[in-house]
């Protein structure tokens, strides 16, 4: 399920692609999934077909996607986050539940810590 | 005498169907609530009037083509052989170019699943198999035929010659090129309408009634298709049967009876018409079950009283 809202400020295109972004590393589309036409989603969503299309070549770009006249649209192997991220991830969050922290909180203190340890 | 025994063998047969797929199709029907109901209703009335709308249509075509073939006697019955393929074609195009769906008042949150929809998501695999399979073996049958077919003296190959015997009318090329050209293009047409019911946009809150009314269409269009091929592919192998049998037959010089059969060509006769009796009967219950299904409301009875509640509903062309 992907859902588009007029009230957020993010553009409709990086709407769609970040939540397919998300559901593709979580492993809620799991590898080699077809997804739908283009034409489908767009349609469903009541966007221009122009916006699916961007947000699908931005993914493919990145690598998550794959498409191909014969088999369509389709979500890349070995993309997903590692079963360790996941389940850390799902304590912090409930732990921000707890503390009653928006995502926008949780998000800001992720950017903080990855900003001041930064990878070697 | 023949055809009355025909139809009666044809509504028996859809009777059988109806009682034996009660419980399947009990589940083709959703219940919604709440305050737009009626609006859920219109939108079911304008359902089975696009189904009815596109039947009408085909019926009007299959008469046309009628009055065409008695006022054409040079055409040769060619009119009346293409009227089912025909008439069906133009029926699935009104379909195909009218869908309704459901349409809920645009919100500021759209949500969409993420799994696709194709022309064969809302029907079992040999639904469309068998079709598939029975239009290529209606192209090779006008193949065969027409290789095996012999020249009019006007140069139409509209006869059979086995031995020294000629017969007709046969299904040579003067009928089987027309054949090949409507299986065609009833396969496109189908393929066409599967695909616009496929591609029209899903009902969010309506997830229910939107597959339902998808199922419904899916079941209209292949059985009003398979149903118009095999009743002009039955018509085609009785004529074709019928012909071959008379020119295989050796009849008494003093205009008696038959007295010998050429073989295996009076067998082929023989086989043609027992094959395109059980394929036109076939075909005569697909296009009795395919008004049947048109006509069938999305929404049950106890509409009003279930647990899905109706946002809006309409019709809307895409």
């Amino acid at each position: 399920m992907i859902t588009i809202d007029d009230d957020n400020p993010t553009p409709p295109f990086e709407q769609i692609r970040g939540q397919l972004a998300d559901q593709i590393r979580s492993g809620s589309l799991a590898a080699g999934q077809r997804l739908p036409s283009v034409r489908q989603l767009a349609v469903d969503l009541r966007v221009a077909t122009g916006t699916v299309a961007r947000a699908y070549s931005a993914l493919e770009t990145a690598g998550l996607l794959t498409t191909s006249r014969g088999s369509g649209t389709r979500v890349q192997p070995d993309q997903g986050i590692g079963a360790g991220s996941l389940a850390s991830a799902r304590r912090f969050v409930q732990a921000q539940r707890r503390d009653g922290a928006s995502l926008d909180d949780a998000l800001s203190a992720v950017r903080a810590e990855w900003a001041r340890d930064p990878p070697a | 005498m023949i055809f009355l025994a025909y139809i009666l063998l044809t509504f028996i047969i859809v009777a059988i169907v109806r009682v034996s797929s009660r419980k399947r199709t009990a589940a083709l029907s959703a219940t919604v609530t709440g305050t737009e109901v009626a609006a859920a209703r219109r939108f079911a009335r304008s359902i089975t009037l696009r189904n009815v709308g596109a039947l009408a249509v085909a019926g009007a075509v299959l008469g046309l083509l009628k009055l065409v073939n008695d006022a054409q006697p040079g055409w040769y019955g060619l009119p009346l052989m293409l009227a089912p393929g025909l008439a069906a074609a133009a029926g699935l195009l009104v379909f195909a170019l009218t869908p309704t769906r459901v349409v809920s008042a645009r919100s500021s949150r759209r949500s969409a699943d993420l799994l696709p929809r194709r022309p064969w998501s809302y029907g079992p695999a040999w639904g469309f198999l068998l079709p598939l399979i029975a239009a290529a073996a209606v192209i090779a049958f006008a193949i065969v035929a027409g290789l095996a077919s012999s020249p009019q003296p006007d140069g139409g190959y509209r006869s059979i010659t086995v031995g020294s015997s000629t017969s007709g009318p046969y299904p040579g090329w003067f009928y089987g090129l027309p054949l090949i050209g409507l299986t065609v293009l009833l396969t496109a047409a189908t393929l066409f309408a599967l695909g616009r019911i496929a591609s029209s946009p899903r009902s969010e809150r309506f997830g229910e009634i939107d597959r339902i009314v998808r199922v419904l269409a899916t079941r209209v269009v292949m059985q009003l298709s398979s149903g118009a091929l095999f009743l002009y592919f039955g018509g085609v192998l009785l004529f074709a049967g019928w012909a071959t049998t008379n020119a295989a037959s050796v009849f008494a010089p003093d205009g008696g009876g038959v007295v010998s059969n050429v073989q295996p060509a009076a067998f082929i006769g023989l086989s043609e018409v027992v094959v395109g009796l059980l394929v036109a009967l076939l075909g005569g219950v697909l296009v009795v079950l395919s008004v049947l299904d048109a006509t069938r409301q999305p929404l049950g009875r106890g509409a009003g009283t279930g647990s899905e509640k109706a946002d809006a509903a309409s019709a809307r062309p895409a």
